[in-house]
């Protein structure tokens, strides 16, 4: 492992966990700005997150400690999910970068917050998390069977050396672009984004997520804030792995280095800009249709997985 | 196997898992004629060799599969005054694993002799549990089509060109026969109030009930 490769690598985690906030700030700008309205600039979400770690931590009367570690064991296993992704060609990755567990490692995010959205004993949070689990259980296998299409064709679950095989064109194109299509019904599912969930939306009938952090402030809602960006971001990341395969950055020594940093928060801006553009075109769908959209996304997924294998 | 081959037979099944999930009839003409446009396109490109006559017809496949016959579909919806049929009588989930069940059964029977020809014996039978789960009877024409355009990517695939009268006949058939059960789903439509065959009761002798 080059030292170099290793500076790649922490350089660019560091920037995906300190711009994450920047694609969510991004998205509702594009959003704002497609209404009409001047809206908030995209470095808001930092803000918001500034403001909230400053305020008092309030809980339900009836909660557990679970209430408190739920957000903060959420987010940590979302940035040691990031952490397993490569952040560019021949950089090292995390030992656990396998795409069993990035998969597992998203899982347990969202069982921490369902669980802290159910320890609050309220009604709002019961209705969250069971909507939740719903979305939850039907997208997680879907998760899975695309990343396996994504790593099958390397005849591995590595996701590092899975990437370095589509850089060098081992993976189908076509078996590829339907596996990329799933992974964006996915994303918008897992991170509660149109047209499954209404991210800014505080209606009773229509609410997941946000019903089932409803009970959290200060500080706990500034980590789920905080988790959800890095959540988006790494399906993000993954997309754009897919799409176009990452180079050997680490190579070109620190210049590549910078080159790596400047890429991912290109990455993250234009993803929110493309975010914000299809949520405003969107409609939010009935909860009783997502098993629908979810199951389009796993046999969209596994059929990726099967053309891949049959051209290999 | 050549790439364009496969990527279009890959195409043209995933269109059919496609058809399973979209409920409306005038979205679903045009994902068949996605289908029917990947399926012609395989046809045209191996009839290049097989003499200007058999080139002209798989022009003619082209033109009637992917253009005249989803027009002639959305005309026959438009008529009928509504776009929206949700008329699937298995529920659009286990609709869509079991049409997915279907293609890899299709690919595992005989996508060792040739991959697109495993995908096409998928497509065939997807088409059929489309009429099959479907009740109004222009989603079960949308069904039928599919299961033709599966059958036709098979046959050349596995069998290559047939020869002018062969294909020509062929292409009658598959044209003409959607097009006749189109105007018979409008007869029974004027007739009744209603293409949905749960709720048809004519022919069973029960009259009030229609």
């Amino acid at each position: 492992m080059s030292a170099t490769g290793l500076i790649a690598s922490i350089a660019g985690w560091t920037a995906v966990l300190v711009c994450a906030p920047l694609m969510q700030g991004t998205t509702e700008w594009t959003k704002a700005r497609l209404a009409g309205k001047s809206g908030a600039d995209p470095f808001q979400p930092y803000r918001t997150m500034y403001k909230l770690l400053r305020k008092e931590a309030l809980a339900p009367t009836a909660s557990t400690p679970l209430f408190w570690a739920g957000p903060l064991f959420s987010t940590a296993a979302v940035m040691l999910a990031i952490v397993g992704v490569p952040m560019a060609a021949g950089t090292p990755a995390a030992p656990w970068s396998d795409a069993l567990v990035i998969a597992y490692l998203l899982l347990l995010s969202a069982v921490f917050l369902i669980l802290a959205g159910l320890d609050t004993g309220t009604s709002f949070g019961g209705i969250g998390a069971s909507r939740e689990s719903m979305v939850a259980a039907l997208a997680e296998p879907a998760l899975m069977v695309a990343l396996l299409g994504l790593t099958a064709t390397a005849s591995t679950t590595n996701v590092s050396t899975a990437l370095v095989a589509i850089g060098s064109n081992q993976t189908p194109a076509l078996s590829r672009l339907i596996i990329v299509v799933a992974l964006v019904v996915l994303a918008l599912a897992e991170n509660a984004r149109l047209p499954v969930d209404n991210p800014t939306t505080h209606l009773e009938l229509t609410m997941i997520h946000e019903a089932m952090v409803l009970e959290h402030s200060g500080p706990q809602l500034a980590l789920v804030t905080y988790g959800s960006a890095l959540k988006l971001a790494l399906f993000l990341l993954l997309i754009v792995g897919l799409l176009v395969p990452p180079a050997a950055l680490a190579t070109l020594g620190v210049g590549g280095v910078a080159l790596g940093i400047g890429l991912v928060v290109v990455k993250l801006v234009v993803g929110g800009v493309l975010l914000g553009i299809a949520e405003t075109f969107a409609v939010k769908i009935r909860i009783f249709r997502t098993p629908d959209l979810l199951t389009v996304a796993f046999v969209l997924a596994l059929f990726g997985l099967m053309v891949g294998v049959a051209v290999r | 196997m050549s790439g364009l081959t496969f990527a279009l037979a890959a195409i043209s099944a995933l269109a059919s898992l496609l058809l399973v999930w979209e409920k409306s009839v005038s979205g679903s003409a045009v994902i068949y004629a996605v289908q029917a446009a990947c399926v012609a396109g395989i046809a045209l490109a191996g009839a290049r060799d097989a003499g200007l006559l058999v080139l002209a017809i798989a022009v003619v496949a082209l033109l009637a599969k992917a253009i005249v016959l989803p027009i002639a579909l959305r005309r026959t919806v438009a008529r009928a005054g509504s776009s929206i049929v949700v008329d699937a009588s298995v529920h659009t989930p286990a609709a869509l694993l079991v049409a997915f069940a279907l293609i890899a059964v299709g690919f595992l029977a005989i996508g060792s002799v040739s991959a697109p020809a495993g995908l096409a014996l998928g497509e065939t039978l997807v088409g059929l549990w489309l009429v099959a789960s479907r009740r109004a009877l222009l989603s079960q024409v949308v069904g039928l089509m599919a299961a033709e355009n599966g059958a036709a990517l098979l046959m050349v695939v596995l069998a290559g060109e047939q020869g002018a009268l062969v294909e020509g006949l062929l292409l009658l058939e598959a044209v003409a026969i959607p097009l006749a059960l189109l105007a018979l789903a409008a007869l029974v439509r004027r007739a009744h109030g209603s293409a949905d065959t749960s709720l048809l009761r004519s022919l069973s002798g029960n009259r009030d009930e229609g």
